[in-house]
């Protein structure tokens, strides 16, 4: 709960770990060399879909310096956390262009490149799938043959008719929409180095946003308790989901196994980390929405297909997320959303911030703007018409509270920030310059055991070690945490030094580092830690006061007895037990252990309802962006995101995810998308053809971060999540702009130079 | 085969045996243990591994270690070894560094940029910034770092 006066939180303090970071000392996976470490390098599959016909790894095999080649042959083992679908090397057939067929552990990397090129490979193709629509089409090749299907999973919500709702409907719009796969781009590719010891020890280092999980995962592939697996963390150069739940883990540990007592290290290519890892989103969506005349929704019904790649399990709670929340911040009556994973011929998909909501959002928030200007009204009316208000009851079964949030004041921030309304749009010669915006809804999708755990360690001169499980892959989680440790301890956050490194070992546990859950979760973890602590501080102290820990008072680094404040002490003199004159003490250091469960259930299997959501973040972005009517190129002038995320701890650290987020959705609106070729090779693995937002594209785009703070009830200091939320709506909001200008309706992305510069050509622009 | 180059690599003379065929990336990294600089992509694209040689912010992944012969390099780990830099402060304060695994490349760019010239324009800053690849801050806070800087 929001407390009336913070000191710390609220601040603006630097990055704790800005320093090591900005001199280059910081260390990273691909920065950590072993003795004896071994270099393994990834043959993968030049073909989408194919039989593995012939594997020759004889003339490889005896080059110098190569320790082992493992092939497919080596294990029949299918692995996942959701669904066991994934072999570590392609099994007798490969299902995407860049699975692996073997991997040469060698001496270094020369050698085990020259080796790659001695591997001989002879494929047998299979028709290869890589459109999801395509793909479920009765005719469409298996991707797993034991299967019926491609379709592996189905997630249904259900609320009220839509039938009987479409019926009261004035208007019924419907239309299709396309989202393709992307890349998170990490500038640091995946490392992971994997050690098996003799004692039946396995030892993990990776680029990983997710250890816990790998420990889990591992345990279970390798028939290993939890205390025969170490996985450690040093520092991630981003993550944005590509590095949650498991991604090269498994592949350097099974192959690992084949050198005992020899560290293997792979790090993945620029080129590799396109196909070697996860990419994102890729969904094709059909909405059907009815309203009433005065822009009230009565119906929604979608059906999203998710192109989840040649194995499922990472995507599969993506596709529930998705669908969960594909209807935005709205409360309509009558629901029906139907997701679906679905196997193709592509490289697999995970989590990529914002997981399902921007892809349920391009399809939501442009609808709502063709209803807008289908019914002529405001779309910003036909948003705070249906937008969450306290009390509703909402797609999914859950009631609105107070605590959720003030969209309708984000709505109206966002909107005075572009001056909507006023020169909405201005064209000249060879510029349009136009206005748009959409809102945006997010709630942490996870499992309903994902816990937060945290340690405070007292040192003798009253410095505080903080231990916790979560990752600062650039988030900035290390410094909001320290900030609230400090806060609920009352001590200064100088005196708070908080590990920077997860070691399975030593840090308390942490389900994983995703959905935006570092802030909420875990400093709800590091407040019941310290308040552990200060009990603890205040048992020592009634030791000295010779009285009940009841009667004694905790403030600013001093105990004091309640009833009289003059008799006190510095926690110097309590925190590692008090020492009487004659040298004999009692009590002991002082530890603080504390944690955070989601008071959350999985939904209804037939209706999706249910309690499944912990809390809810919502805003409204807007948008300025000039059209260049001469070259189809759009310049973001400016970007707003107002969002209600509770209490802000770090304005400063907050602004940077919401600015970062917004870019990222630039991206993914304007340039990016991952293209494949017949047999299911990507053809853009290289920043020359797979484009991300460079420094230029942003020289002169101005930004503007609003806060809207209504307290979370469930929040440390009343703060809730923001990571990945200004993400959400960029595509629609970009969308939405260039429709009010040119009345030209985009509804695949990404909206490149080429394809608006096709588009106002053809409408005489 | 390997061929014995000689340069000054922060401030010091150094001798290595290198490979025709290994880049400069790789010698700083893999020979001179200095993990300041980072592998971004390998082909020029990201910026992560840019160092000073001769006063010029360049690529290392795409320089061979034998063209280093004779001549000065300077990586992050060698631009001012006691205290930070007026930049590094900079990135700091402005929260331009997230994951930071592209901060050295940047700073890199910066340093170069501010050896040459105290007071760059806007131009200068942004030209200097091309081709530098950052996917977490959006580059708004690196910008005003720069900026920063430029103003002092």
């Amino acid at each position: 709960m929001k407390t009336t006066k913070t000191h710390i939180v609220g601040k603006n303090i630097a990055r704790v770990e800005a320093i090591e970071k900005v001199t280059g000392e910081a260390k990273f996976t691909s920065d950590i060399n072993h003795s004896g470490m071994l270099i393994a390098k990834v043959l993968r599959s030049n073909q989408g879909h194919a039989r593995i016909k012939k594997l020759n790894i004889d003339k490889a095999s005896k080059i110098c310096g190569v320790k082992k080649i493992v092939t497919g042959k080596d294990s029949n083992y299918y692995f996942g956390i959701n669904i066991e679908d994934q072999p570590f090397i392609a099994i007798d057939k490969v299902r995407y262009a860049g699975e692996p067929v073997a991997v040469v552990i060698a001496e270094d990397e020369e050698i085990a490149l020259k080796a790659l090129n001695l591997i001989e490979i002879e494929y047998e193709p299979l028709k290869v799938v890589t459109d999801v629509l395509e793909s479920i089409k009765p005719d469409a090749p298996l991707i797993h043959e034991n299967l019926k299907s491609n379709i592996f999973h189905h997630y249904k919500l259900r609320k009220g008719n839509v039938e009987i709702g479409f019926k009261k409907a004035d208007l019924i719009v419907e239309n299709e929409f396309v989202f393709p796969h992307i890349s998170h781009t990490q500038i640091e590719t995946h490392s992971c180095i994997a050690l098996w010891k003799k004692e039946n020890i396995l030892e993990i280092t990776s680029s990983s946003q997710a250890p816990f999980v790998i420990r889990e995962l591992f345990a279970k592939i390798f028939n290993l308790n939890h205390t025969q697996i170490r996985v450690y963390v040093p520092y991630v150069g981003g993550g944005f989901g590509g590095k949650s739940d498991v991604t090269i883990e498994p592949l350097v540990a099974h192959v690992a196994r084949f050198v005992i007592g020899q560290p293997v290290k792979l790090t993945l290519s620029r080129e590799e980390a396109f196909v070697g890892s996860l990419l994102g989103r890729g969904i094709k969506g059909k909405i059907k929405t009815g309203v009433k005349k005065d822009g009230k929704i009565v119906a929604v019904e979608i059906q999203m297909y998710f192109n989840a790649g040649a194995y499922g399990d990472c995507c599969l709670p993506i596709v529930i997320g998705g669908g969960q929340n594909a209807v935005g911040p709205y409360t309509i009556e009558n629901v029906k959303v139907d997701s679906y994973g679905v196997y193709t011929n592509t490289p697999f998909v995970g989590a990529f911030r914002g997981y399902g909501h921007p892809e349920g959002s391009w399809m939501t928030e442009r609808q709502l703007n063709i209803i807008a200007k289908k019914l002529n009204i405001d779309p910003a009316e036909v948003r705070i018409k249906n937008c969450w208000k306290v009390g509703d009851i909402n797609h999914i079964g859950q009631k609105v509270e107070k605590h959720n949030g003030e969209l309708k004041v984000c709505i109206q921030k966002a909107l005075k920030s572009i001056n909507w309304g006023n020169k909405n749009v201005i064209e000249t010669e060879n510029k349009i310059i136009t206005k748009g915006f959409a809102c945006f809804m997010k709630s942490p999708v996870m499992t309903t055991n994902a816990a937060s755990s945290a340690i405070v360690k007292f040192n003798p001169d009253g410095t505080v070690n903080l231990s916790m499980g979560t990752i600062d892959y650039g988030q900035g989680a290390l410094t909001v945490l320290s900030q609230i440790c400090a806060e609920t301890l009352q001590i200064p956050v100088e005196k708070i030094f908080i590990a920077r490194q997860t070691d399975t070992q030593f840090s308390p546990y942490e389900w994983q580092t995703v959905a935006s859950r570092g802030t909420w979760s875990v400093g709800n973890a590091i407040v019941s830690a310290c308040n552990d602590a200060i009990e603890k501080i205040k048992q020592n102290a009634s030791i000295a006061f010779k009285t009940s820990p009841r009667n004694v008072e905790y403030k600013n680094e001093f105990v004091f007895l309640k009833n009289n404040p003059k008799k006190k002490l510095s926690i110097k003199d309590v925190i590692y037990g008090y020492m009487f004159p004659d040298g004999h003490t009692e009590g002991g250091p002082v530890v603080g252990y504390g944690y955070f469960m989601p008071n959350v259930t999985n939904p209804n299997p037939n209706t999706g309802q249910g309690k499944c959501v912990a809390e809810w973040t919502g805003g409204c972005q807007a948008a300025i962006i000039e059209i260049d009517k001469k070259t189809g190129v759009i310049t973001p002038l400016k970007l707003v995101t107002a969002i209600d995320a509770g209490t802000i701890v770090n304005p400063k650290l907050a602004k940077g995810q919401i600015v970062g987020a917004m870019v990222q959705g630039l991206g993914a609106t304007l340039y990016e998308s991952i293209i494949y070729s017949d047999n299911g090779k990507v053809r853009n693995d290289h920043f020359t053809d797979y484009k991300i937002p460079t420094p230029e594209d942003l020289w002169n785009t101005e930004f503007d971060t609003i806060f809207v703070e209504t307290a979370e009830e469930g929040g440390p200091y009343g703060a809730r999540s923001l990571g990945e939320h200004a993400i959400v709506s960029v595509p629609a909001t970009i969308a939405n702009a260039i429709s009010n200008a040119t009345g030209i309706e985009f509804f695949e992305l990404p909206i490149t130079s080429e394809k608006m510069l096709k588009k106002l050509k053809e409408k005489g622009k | 085969m390997s061929i014995k180059i000689q340069f000054k690599l922060n401030g010091e003379e150094k001798n290595f045996y290198v490979k025709p065929n290994m880049t400069l990336l790789e010698l700083i990294r893999e020979k001179a243990h200095l993990t300041g600089t980072k592998h971004g992509c390998g082909n020029g694209e990201c910026g992560a591994c840019t160092i000073i040689m001769n006063g010029e912010p360049v690529r290392s992944c795409l320089i061979l270690a034998v063209e280093a012969d004779g001549k000065e390099i300077i990586t992050i780990e060698g631009i001012s070894p006691q205290n930070l830099t007026e930049l590094q402060k900079a990135f700091i304060d402005e929260g331009a560094i997230q994951c930071g695994f592209c901060t050295p490349g940047f700073i890199m760019a910066g340093e170069a940029l501010f050896k040459k010239t105290q007071k760059p324009s806007d131009d200068e800053i942004k030209e200097s910034l091309s081709g530098h690849l950052c996917r977490c801050t959006g580059y708004e806070p690196i910008f005003n770092a720069f900026k920063k800087v430029a103003k002092k």
